[in-house]
């Protein structure tokens, strides 16, 4: 006999229309390393066909398992159960209309990453080859690039559970901040003007919440302050 | 490096009775598209190649497109039903089944087990003519297999159920044309063929499945540059 472990998992069934309830299940330690992610599989394909989960790579790459696991926001595939207090509660994103079980709604969330116009924007004549970049103004991008739009930091921060309609949250500003520091764009006073709004930026009061939820290990917090900075210097 | 045949535009192309066709309006690139040019393995500057010469290429000839046809043509007013019916086929018969032998992740497990035991690093004819059969008789229970999800709400086990369905015809072309092929070429590598046969086998596999038969052709390999002197293909050596 194998080890079990024990998890009690959010279910919602729109279908149905019943309230929300947590349900348990028992799974076998099938190998050393497994990770949540192969625990909610191995429920969908040996117990129950009907949980319902996002996923995609399986290796912290695509952003799709975002989760609350056991009252902290990460990524299913790269979170070891080894770790886990048990039962481990797996609830969906915190503050997030849930679409079913653990499928929440993220449309304004990618609403607000469009908000911020996540492309490079020039006005010089497009060169015949690359827009160069010295290896120093490459590693400015270091820290942002990596964010693969899970969700946890936004969705673990006060100022967005209350104001989340106006407030960007932390995922949308460290990318606005990956295109203020891309020595390439060159529209960083308009996207500046953008986010000098109460709300927007402002609403972030360094609770950090964001940077500890980010399993990509980064620092939403201190890519916001780079941005208040940038708006404080072109004031001066 | 296998995928939908495509022109260097990426537009798609198939063959005709008049020869080489390409299908106006319907683009492959990337992973997905086989524009000729990577040779027979998959490897890492690929996709760099496939984002930077043909991702644009592609692009322009979208919007090339765009300006002239601003509109695709009139579409068949019964085109969604097949579509339709193939979600309806999975949700209709819900749970119908001889037990969990039979449900769509003990299937994919079998024909993952199958690929992986008859089709992978060392191949020889006997090893993967008997894979083959194996597939084919897998492959003959899929339409058997049922869902035990219901909802038409973000119903992920249907997904699976589609996904298995064209895994399992990707996998026996894969199965069929590797069989096919009697030579060793790229990460096709026969204990029987160790031999690359430039004369014999320097093309492409195209698979298609008809009446739920698999059917293999072949097309030429592009081998001249437009702008540059071409040099001759020469054994690899580690
Ligand atoms: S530091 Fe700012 S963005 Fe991050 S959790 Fe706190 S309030 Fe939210
Ligand atoms: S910053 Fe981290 S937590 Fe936030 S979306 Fe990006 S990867 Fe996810
Ligand atoms: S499944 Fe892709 S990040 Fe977890």
């Amino acid at each position: 006999m194998s080890e079990m472990i024990a998890l009690s998992v959010f279910r919602y069934d729109p279908e149905q229309g019943d309230k929300p309830a947590m349900q348990a299940y028992k799974v076998p330690m099938s190998k050393p390393g497994m990770k949540l992610l192969d625990a909610l599989n191995y429920i969908k394909w040996e117990l129950d066909g009907s949980l319902t989960y996002r996923r995609s790579c399986g290796e912290g790459v695509c952003g799709s398992d975002g989760l609350n696991i056991n009252g902290v926001n990460g990524l299913a595939c790269i979170t070891p159960i080894a770790g886990l207090k048990q039962p481990i509660h797996v609830r969906p994103l915190p503050s997030m209309q849930v679409i079913r079980d653990l499928v929440v709604d993220m449309d304004h969330f990618f609403d607000q990453y469009r908000q911020i116009q996540p492309w490079l924007k020039t006005e010089t004549p497009t060169p015949e080859h690359e827009r160069l970049q010295s290896p120093e103004q490459r590693a400015e991008l270091d820290g942002s690039y990596e964010c693969i739009l899970c969700g946890c930091c936004t969705t673990s921060c006060p100022s967005w559970w209350w104001n989340g309609d106006r407030f960007l949250g932390p995922a949308a500003l460290l990318q606005a901040n990956r295109w203020i520091v891309d020595s390439r764009d060159e529209a960083m006073g308009e996207r500046l003007d953008q986010l000098e709004d109460s709300f927007r930026l402002y609403r972030c009061h360094q609770i950090m919440n964001c940077m500890e939820a980010c399993p990509k290990e980064l620092n939403p917090t201190a890519a916001i302050d780079n941005i208040k900075r940038k708006i404080l210097a072109r004031k001066s | 490096m296998g995928g939908i045949p495509t022109n260097r535009f990426g537009e798609v192309v198939y063959n005709g009775p008049e020869g080489e066709r390409s299908c106006a309006g319907l683009y492959a690139i990337g992973e997905a598209a086989c524009v000729s040019v990577h040779g027979a393995n998959r490897l890492g500057g690929n996709s760099l190649l496939e984002i930077i010469v043909f991702g644009r290429a592609c692009g322009n000839q979208v919007m090339k497109r765009l300006k002239q046809h601003r509109y695709h043509p009139a579409l068949d007013k019964d085109c969604w039903q097949k579509g339709v019916e193939r979600v309806e086929s999975w949700l209709g018969e819900l749970n119908r089944s001889g037990g969990s032998d039979c449900n769509i992740a003990n299937i994919r497990l079998r024909m993952q087990t199958i690929m992986q035991e008859h089709f992978s690093v060392y191949r020889t004819d006997e090893v993967m003519r008997e894979g083959v059969q194996r597939l084919e008789t897998l492959a003959a229970e899929l339409p058997e297999a049922r869902l035990s999800d219901g909802n038409r709400i973000f119903n992920t086990e249907l997904i699976e159920a589609m996904e298995l369905e064209n895994l399992m015809s990707l996998a026996r072309v894969t199965a069929a044309g590797a069989l096919a092929r009697i030579e060793s070429r790229g990460a096709h590598a026969r204990d029987d063929y160790p031999d690359r046969d430039d004369t014999v086998w320097m093309k492409h596999t195209l698979a298609s499945i008809r009446d739920e038969h698999v059917k293999l052709d072949y097309k030429p390999v592009r081998v001249r540059p437009m702008t540059v002197e071409s040099f001759p293909p020469r054994k690899r050596v580690y």
